[in-house]
């Protein structure tokens, strides 16, 4: 609040505020111009030492020589607001210093986007894509989802969700969501606590945002949904029958059955 | 004094969906526009 007081007694007339103001546009603009160097020329990985990692520091988002992005934009819109009435046609205001108000207009732009980092983390983080439903931010910030599953727009919907409550689209990070079928979502789970259910949509694996900066591995789903679903016994029973009659497994569709505990086994059967 | 206005203004209103009261740097330009009408005032 001390500025309000200093800022009323340093400046003695109107004439001294519009040139405060002025100064205070170019700063601004001088401040985008930084912000919009830093989103365009974005390396990554980030530069790993002296000012080039300070400036380059976290860079998908303009920041310019503040901490966060949320600073540059809250400095950008105050600066922009204050100017904007000089800036219009008649406010009387050089061309050039509306070119400047132009760029900060576009700085504050800039910390709405992702810069060229992410995009090649998110490039990345496309190649190997799970099953189930990716989400991952756009250029512009927006979250978009693929589906590769019938049931894909009820995890898009959910991962969606996930994506803008928890930002899971910042930094251009893919959230890759899997949903589980029905009937097993619906039962109980006594380990979660009494009357608690499966959740329907779980989550896979963040790529390309914070969890892989701390080295978290991707967990993906099987290739082939059905032999996911197939448990151990199923699994053997199915090996042992392929080697037994020298076939192929039966398909998909077809029923397995298990052997009897009592009476000749599967193997034997087939040996006489 | 219509450009403090309109910061101000701005300000309260993007105040809605972020805290921007609670970041010294934002607040501190905030508060410096603020004492632009009363320079106009003075002379």
């Amino acid at each position: 609040m001390a500025a309000l007081y200093v800022t009323a007694d340093a400046l003695e007339d109107a004439a001294d505020g519009d040139r405060f103001v002025s100064w205070l546009g170019l700063a601004a603009a001088g401040a985008a111009l930084a912000s919009l160097v830093q989103v365009l020329a974005c390396p990554s990985p980030e530069p790993a030492r002296g000012l080039a990692r300070w400036f380059f520091h976290r860079c998908d988002r303009a920041r310019a020589f503040f901490s966060i992005y949320m600073t540059l934009a809250g400095v950008l819109s105050i600066a922009l607001l204050a100017t904007a009435a000089a800036a219009l046609p008649g406010g009387g205001l050089a061309p050039e210093v509306g070119s400047a108000w132009l760029i900060t207009l576009a700085g504050l732009v800039a910390t709405y986007t992702r810069g060229r980092g992410s995009a090649s983390r998110r490039a990345r983080s496309r190649s190997s894509p799970p099953s189930g439903a990716a989400v991952s931010s756009s250029w512009w910030g927006w979250c978009s989802c693929s589906g590769r599953r019938p049931s894909a727009p009820t995890s898009c919907g959910i991962a969606f969700a996930t994506c803008s409550i928890r930002g899971v689209g910042h930094r251009g990070a893919a959230l890759h969501v899997a949903e589980r079928p029905r009937h097993v979502a619906g039962a109980a789970a006594p380990r979660l606590g009494p009357r608690r259910r499966q959740a329907r949509v779980l989550t896979l694996r963040l790529a390309g945002g914070v969890q892989e900066a701390h080295g978290a591995r991707a967990q993906h789903a099987a290739p082939d949904p059905g032999r996911a679903r197939d448990s151990r016994p199923r699994r053997l029973a199915r090996r042992s029958g392929s080697r037994s009659t020298g076939r192929p497994s039966p398909s998909s569709g077809g029923s397995i059955r298990a052997p009897r505990a009592s009476g000749p086994s599967w193997s034997g059967a087939s040996r006489r | 004094m219509v450009g403090s206005i309109a910061a101000v203004t701005g300000f309260l209103v993007g105040g809605l969906s972020e805290y921007s009261f609670g970041d010294s740097e934002v607040v501190m330009l905030a508060w410096t526009i603020m004492a632009l009408p009363s320079v106009v005032a003075k002379g």
